[in-house]
């Protein structure tokens, strides 16, 4: 079980780093030209809390969890 | 009791937080209001806020919420799957002595906080009801680099829950317990000055009571109470991209794969499109997509005594399915505008609306209103 833990965490962790290093290593965006990326509706915080809102209830009704990279506090809604 | 359980160790957590000469900076505050019904007829309504200041170098935060669950009456014999479970997981349990045609209604009170300084932040959570108790610590930190074009956060989390089964006439009334320690690291990357990436790896581990102490399942010509594995451990990736697009509009996918050790595999696709309409509303359409298989001791019958490898469930959950949620959002902010007032700048209401439905015949409505105050 732990060797299929570590192969998996580190499959998934090779893809991020080649996707992402990757991905903003070939251009540096200066703090200036982030206005867009700072408007209410770009921001990656609200799409987390509300995933994280929803979490409580989604999980009563799904057999998985997770995508949020928070972890939902238990509740008998499990 | 329940409220003192809650406000106790919150009351704990806020002597833990920084005090004393700290000036309070820019502050935020929210008040929450929300409705869930489903197509079983239960009925969660709720109420909550939040508070959040700048003091000096830490960032302080408080959330609370209030739930009213109501599961009606049972059609069913009491004891059988069909009477049992529900959307807000208020699976009920029926004492000898109570009705259990008639409604069961519970409350849930739920405190968290957290402190934040610089790029690290620890937090405490608090649930409590009337047959269950469940408490969480948390903590993170982030790192940011090539000029904060890239982020890196770590965090873990360690939760211990008390369940404490009312009497039930034909379950198991016995105490236990489960921990959850959770692991996640996130990787957020700035492609362009309009896009955006995020990626992330979570995996949890479950310890403990995971099955329904109210439930009971047909086993062998006869019900017998539910039986799931004691130990669980859930491993997901996800990846978000977030895209600006010309007049004043965003597109945001993403995808998760999750996986367990009880044989659960899921996919999920999720979209949102979000518009600016004039200076101060914003509407915002979502789509999200579920599918999953069966966990490998799921049955529609068991035949055999024991169930499968001495598990057995009537948890819909463990079957394979796929669902929907649909629905819009919007945002006003009544401080901006040609005709804005003045004091209400800094107000934003906030108006939800989604629709849930899965192949297994289950709907359910969501509609949530909030209040959102800056200062």
């Amino acid at each position: 079980m732990i060797r299929a833990v570590v192969s998996f965490g580190l499959a998934v962790l090779g893809a991020l780093v080649l996707l992402l290093g990757g991905t903003t290593g070939c251009a540096t965006v200066r703090p200036y030209e982030k206005e867009y990326l700072a408007d209410p509706i770009m921001t990656f915080r609200q799409d987390t809390e509300e995933a994280a809102h929803d979490l409580h209830w989604i999980e009563a009704r799904e057999g998985s969890t997770g995508g949020t990279g928070v972890s939902g506090g238990g509740c008998a809604c499990n | 009791m329940q409220l003192s359980r809650v406000l106790a160790p919150a009351a704990a957590l806020g002597l833990l937080l920084p005090s004393g000469s700290l000036a309070i900076g820019e502050s935020e505050a929210e008040l929450r209001f929300g409705l869930f019904t489903d197509s079983d007829h239960v009925h969660v309504s709720s109420a909550g806020g939040a508070w959040g200041a700048e003091m000096d170098t830490w960032r302080l935060a408080l959330d609370w919420l209030r739930e009213v669950v109501t599961v009606p009456g049972i059609t069913a014999a009491p004891g059988s799957q069909e009477a049992l479970d529900s959307v807000s997981g208020a699976s009920r349990p029926i004492a000898s002595d109570s009705d259990p045609h008639a409604d069961f209604s519970k409350v849930r009170q739920q405190v968290s906080g957290s402190v934040r300084r610089g790029t690290a932040s620890a937090g405490y959570y608090v649930s409590a009801e009337s047959d269950y108790f469940a408490q969480q610590v948390s903590g993170s930190y982030e790192q940011g680099f090539l000029q904060d074009n890239l982020l890196l956060t770590l965090s873990g989390s360690y939760g211990w829950d008390v369940i404490e089964p009312e009497e039930d006439e034909d379950g198991l009334a016995a105490d236990d317990r489960k921990t959850t320690t959770h692991g996640a690291l996130v990787a957020t990357g700035v492609l362009t000055p309009v896009t955006m990436v995020q990626g992330g790896l979570e995996i949890a581990r479950v310890a403990g009571l995971q099955h329904n102490p109210y439930r009971n399942v047909y086993v062998a010509g006869a019900y017998t109470v539910e039986r799931h594995p004691d130990d669980r451990l859930r491993q997901d990736v996800f990846v978000r991209l977030n895209q600006y697009l010309p007049n004043r509009a965003s597109a945001k996918v993403a995808y998760k794969l999750y996986r367990d050790d009880w044989g659960i595999h899921s996919h999920t696709i999720e979209s949102k499109l979000a518009q600016y309409v004039g200076e101060r509303v914003i509407v915002r359409y979502r789509h999200r997509w579920y599918t999953q298989d069966e966990a490998d001791f799921w049955s529609d019958e068991y035949l055999l005594a024991g169930g499968i490898d001495g598990y057995r469930t009537g948890d819909y959950r463990l079957e394979n399915f796929s669902s929907h949620l649909f629905g819009a959002r919007i945002s006003v902010d009544l401080g901006r505008g040609p005709v804005a007032v003045d004091w209400l700048e800094n107000v934003d209401v906030v108006a939800k609306y989604e629709r849930y439905f899965n192949s297994n015949n289950f709907s359910a409505n969501i509609l949530e209103t909030a209040v959102a105050l800056s200062f």
